[in-house]
């Protein structure tokens, strides 16, 4: 409604690279778009490119601010990019409204309509879209039936715990069938037994509908459980793209390495010795992997990677405690080895005996160590 | 003590028109001669207060109609665009609320008789709307501002268009508001004075028979038809609903 100055499409089919629009898989692709609200200067998205695929479950991840809901808000048609283009199942969705989108969200506070039945409210896209009458009834059942909510079909939202709204709103964006399903933060509002509960049914669910969903979330392990894939991004723009595993150990920027996981993040750097990549880190020095760019760079090892005593791995160093920390289940253990202190996870029980001043050994495996900025 | 007088000084004259209404007697003073309901009776046999009153209500109802449907349409499309327009389309739909009635009705007066309009029942509903309209916009719109805007939002993503969103999902959250402003125009509109004086023709409305009537001397069957009124809004306000509770 109040874009009404959008720039005109850049001519062309600009960063278009090899991948092209009709590609059957991508069923979301964000070609260069850049977010700028009106009012300010500071681009809420800064030249994302993203294809999401057909039938995946595709987390975006990021701190509040980082653009993620932004890019959600685009594809749902709220908000229209300031350049760029976003394609939807192969069509450029420039100016089509909300209403003309084969997407439907689920919202964080639920949007569930507060005068309707939750009946009404699951039937409201079938009603807008004109199905017949004798096929709504059995649609709207059938997803309940889905969410496991039938027994609440003619209560009205504010009858319903947030568990309850959550199923509700789920059933009402998935009845129309919608070629992807977007979700905004739907499980910030639970409490956390709640929250794992759900995070497993929404895996189950997409599995069982087959449907793409976009889930926003800044909660790394909710992206790491659910997602086939996902994006991190920051300050508006995509840190990396790639599965669970590849984010979590193979993070390739070092806000990506300590946004997921904790991780000794440190400045070191890559040379090549006596016929071998080898990498030095303030005092230690290890073997790299043999295509490891050289040059100055940041190094990334993880907190369960470092362990405390010598043999656990191949690099074993003498240092001092600095500090434990109590977890619960483990402690995080502050090592000062070699003018830096690096941070092991240890049993809890490891940690209770450990006091600071105290020398100490770390050992662990050079192939843990990743290069994080090449 | 203070705080008492306050009262009696706010209350005193009400309960004393309301005490006349039934005292059997021609003349306004104590001491109270009996009781008597002959000049609420006397209300069906007077022909030109009854047509006042007639009168008078078709000029309220037309305005609460067409009041409802303007303001509420004036209080969507102020809340529906952004930037500094919305507050220059409020400040200039308010201003003939603020506008002395005084000043108002002589100009609207004046351009009527300008235009061709005769004085009479369009004139004063034109009158009233003058002042009602931004009186509706205002509770509709205290009402509207306070909608989540998710869920206008979540209607259009789910296939319904601008219109339909309003019908189906806007509207019935507005309701209450548009009856609440609906019977306070009703209120504005049945006892204002001073602008319409300005645009009367020759059928008079209640308030103005009233008051022509009180110069040739106060008759009781008027304290009657004003406890009537009197009564009449304080079940309306305890009547109105006002906002629900959002859930």
């Amino acid at each position: 409604m109040q874009d009404s100055s959008l720039p005109p499409p850049p001519p062309g089919t600009p960063g278009g690279g090899g991948a092209t629009p009709s590609d059957a898989v991508t069923v979301v692709r964000f070609d260069d778009v850049t977010k700028t609200y009106n009012g300010t200067t500071a681009k809420a998205v800064d030249g994302v490119c993203l294809d999401i695929r057909a039938g995946e479950f595709f987390s975006i991840l990021g701190p509040s601010g980082s653009g993620k809901t932004s890019c959600l808000r685009m594809i749902a048609g709220f908000e229209q990019p300031s350049s760029g283009r976003i394609w939807l199942d192969g069509v450029d969705v420039l100016g089509v409204p909300p209403y003309n989108r084969d997407v439907n969200t689920v919202f964080q506070n639920y949007a569930l309509f507060p005068h309707m039945s939750i009946e009404a409210n699951v039937s409201y896209p079938l009603r807008m879209h004109r199905v017949a009458k004798d096929k709504i009834d059995q649609r709207v059942s059938d997803a309940l039936a889905l969410v496991e909510m039938e027994e609440f079909a003619k209560r009205l939202p504010h009858q319903l715990s947030g568990g309850q709204r959550q199923r509700a709103a789920l059933a009402r964006a998935l009845v129309g069938r919608p070629k992807v399903l977007l979700l905004d933060e739907p499980l910030g509002a639970l409490d956390l037994q709640l929250r794992q509960q759900m995070q497993l049914a929404l895996k189950q669910l997409q599995r069982e509908v087959g449907i793409t969903f976009v889930y926003v979330t800044h909660d790394q392990g909710e992206a790491l459980s659910m997602s086939d894939r996902l994006a991190v991004m920051s300050a508006g723009r995509i840190e990396q793209v790639g599965t669970p595993r590849e984010v979590y150990f193979h993070p390739k920027t070092p806000f990506v390495a300590g946004f997921i996981g904790k991780a000794n993040l440190g400045p070191g750097t890559v040379v090549f010795e006596s016929g071998a990549v080898v990498g030095h880190w303030g005092g230690l020095s290890f073997p790299l992997a043999a295509d490891t760019p050289l040059g100055p760079c940041v190094f990334s090892l993880r907190h369960e990677a470092v362990s405390l005593g010598e043999g656990a791995g191949d690099i074993t160093a003498g240092g001092t405690v600095e500090e434990v920390v109590f977890l619960g289940d483990s402690s995080e253990v502050m090592v000062a080895v070699d003018g830096m202190t690096l941070v092991a996870k240890a049993p809890a029980h490891i940690g209770f005996a450990l006091t600071s001043g105290q020398g100490v050994a770390v050992s662990f495996k050079a192939a843990e160590v990743v290069r994080v900025d090449g | 003590m203070g705080f008492i007088s306050v009262y009696l000084f706010l209350y005193a004259p009400l309960v004393t028109i309301g005490i006349f209404a039934f005292n059997d007697s021609k003349v306004q003073a104590l001491p109270w001669s009996g009781f008597t309901l002959q000049w609420f009776a006397a209300i069906g046999q007077d022909g030109l207060l009854l047509g006042a009153v007639t009168f008078g209500l078709s000029v309220s109802i037309l305005v609460v109609l067409v009041a409802s449907v303007v303001g509420t349409y004036f209080a969507v499309v102020v809340n529906s665009v952004r930037g500094v327009a919305p507050r220059v389309l409020l400040a200039a739909v308010m201003i003939p609320a603020i506008v002395p009635g005084m000043v108002l009705g002589l100009s609207l007066a004046i351009t009527f008789r300008l235009v061709g309009i005769p004085a009479g029942l369009w004139s004063i509903v034109i009158g009233h709307l003058a002042f009602t309209v931004p009186v509706v916009t205002l509770v509709v719109l205290t009402r509207l501002r306070r909608l989540d805007p998710s869920l206008a939002q979540a209607s259009m993503d789910l296939g319904a268009n601008s219109w339909r969103t309003f019908w189906h999902v806007t509207f019935p959250q507005l309701r209450t508001a548009i009856l609440a402003a609906a019977l306070l125009t009703m209120t504005l509109s049945f006892d204002e004075v001073v602008i319409t004086f300005f645009l009367v023709g020759t059928q008079q409305t209640l308030p103005l028979f009233i008051w022509s009537q009180t110069r040739f001397g106060f008759t009781p069957e008027i304290n009657a038809i004003v406890t009537l009124i009197g009564g009449q809004h304080r079940s309306d306000r305890r009547s109105d609903p006002g906002n629900r509770k959002r859930s």
